[in-house]
């Protein structure tokens, strides 16, 4: 290093020192954020300093800024890991965020916060999107974990209010590195296979830190996405997470969730079966009264004193409709008969017999009447018919 | 026929029982109806028990 150096050759020399020291790879520094610049690029340019007032320039680039689960502001606290490193072009040495947490107390508080101010901008608490429950579900879906209570709570309430509803049970982790995922997939597979009318996804009671699975993000867009309803039955009554605002209804408690989506109770609905069965009594005991009343009045009427006499008034009104279709009827038949009579008459003095009876003859040849002497030769026999018979003659001569 | 049918059905029998235009003969037939299905909801409330599956179970179906 005798020779004189350019200062990018400084600054490229430094740089190399400094990030070929293990120590400097993958620091996590805690501070409070300044100069915060939000770059349109994506890429996030900040200070972090100290009680005492020292600072450290900071960069996170587009690539890791897009999966911070808050929106970084001035006067943060948080805790980054980054590696340090020097920018050339000045020589002022930095920290490369990689990743970056709220730090401190209300950390979680502020991160949860934030998440849900987005959630809600986006629209996926909106009330619009809220589907109602179903009055009876055939089968309820359950997403919790199987040893905790809240299983146990579920269970016994829709055992006592609701056992005609099958339970479709997805055992699940609730809290842990895994919890969040476990619970989006169970939702998904729901969804998917349309198991289930209504799903309850919940766990008893924890701290903050306990019930954060319920907090997560894709969760929220999992619930939102189902089409089926979701009950969000997390913790107590005084526990608020994501999933509770996302979901369709949220439930108080476990316990709380399973009264929910068993709105009518197999006690109510025997109680329901009973009125019915009283309902339907009353009216057709109420409608046979009053045909009975309408036969009373009827039969007490005084123009129809008695049944018999509604029978005998039926009988006469019968026998003066047959009356009055004989006489028809023997009307239709003796013109008829007068008519044909006539027609006999007309159609006698016409018949050929009657003119023969006068004297007259009809000859035939072979079967056939002749009106000429040309139509028979000498020697032809021929058939003379009379009134009472026929003649067989021969020919013997023409005039 | 499942549970809820029965209690859809059985709701419209009411319904037309109680509407009067039914003839005596059609409302003693209806009635007759209406309390034998009343009769088997009750029995399924009556006798029902809890069945519990896993997701895994239900999903194949």
């Amino acid at each position: 290093m005798s020779s004189i150096l350019s200062v990018s050759q400084l600054n490229r020399y430094v740089k190399s020192v400094i990030e070929s020291d293990d120590k400097l790879n993958g620091v996590y520094l805690r501070g409070e954020i300044s100069n915060l610049t939000l770059h349109g690029s994506g890429h996030i340019y900040f200070s972090l300093k100290d009680d005492e007032q020292c600072t450290i320039k900071a960069v996170m680039f587009a690539g890791k800024a897009r999966y911070l689960k808050f929106r970084p502001t001035g006067g943060m606290k948080v805790v980054v890991r980054g590696n340090v490193t020097i920018y050339e072009k000045t020589g002022s040495y930095q920290i490369i965020a990689e990743e970056m947490l709220p730090d401190g107390e209300g950390a979680l508080n502020l991160a949860y916060e934030q998440l849900k101010a987005e959630l809600q901008k986006e629209g996926l608490f909106d009330n619009e999107h809220k589907k109602s429950l179903p009055t009876f579900p055939k089968k309820i879906g359950v997403i919790t974990s199987p040893t905790g209570a809240a299983v146990q709570d579920i269970f016994r309430i829709l055992k006592r209010r609701y056992p005609i509803g099958e339970i479709v049970f997805c055992p699940v982790l609730v809290q842990g590195e895994n919890a969040a995922d476990d619970l989006t997939n169970a939702v998904k597979r729901f969804n998917k296979s349309k198991c289930a009318n209504v799903i309850i996804i919940g766990r008893g009671g924890g701290s903050i830190e306990d019930l954060w699975a319920f907090n997560d993000e894709n969760l929220a867009r999992a619930i939102y996405e189902c089409d089926i309803p979701v009950v969000s039955a997390v913790g107590h009554e005084t526990d608020f997470t994501i999933c509770d605002f996302v979901a369709d209804v949220r439930a108080s408690t476990p316990s709380a969730g399973a009264e929910l989506v068993s709105p009518v109770t197999v006690d109510n609905m025997l109680m329901q079966t009973e009125n019915i069965i009283n309902k339907m009594s009353m009216t057709i005991e109420s409608r046979l009264q009053n045909e009975f009343q309408r036969y009373e009045r009827v039969s007490n009427s005084r123009v129809l004193s008695s049944f018999e006499d509604i029978i005998n008034f039926r009988k006469i009104k019968l026998d003066l409709l047959t009356a009055g279709l004989k006489i028809a009827y023997t009307e239709k038949v003796s013109v008829e008969r007068a008519k044909f009579a006539e027609l006999t008459v007309k159609l006698d003095t016409l018949s050929p017999l009657k003119i023969l009876s006068r004297g007259y003859a009809v000859a035939k040849k072979d079967g056939e009447i002749i009106s000429s002497k040309e139509q028979a030769d000498i020697n032809d026999n021929i058939e003379i018919v009379l009134s009472d018979g026929s003649l067989e003659c021969k020919v013997t001569g023409r005039k | 026929m499942s549970y809820e049918e029965k209690m859809d059905l059985l709701e419209s029998i009411v319904k037309k029982l109680e509407s009067g235009k039914l003839s005596l003969e059609e409302s003693i037939e209806m009635f007759e109806r209406g309390t034998s299905l009343a009769k088997e909801c009750y029995e399924t409330l009556k006798n029902a028990e809890q069945k519990i599956t896993l997701i895994s179970e239900s999903e194949e179906n």
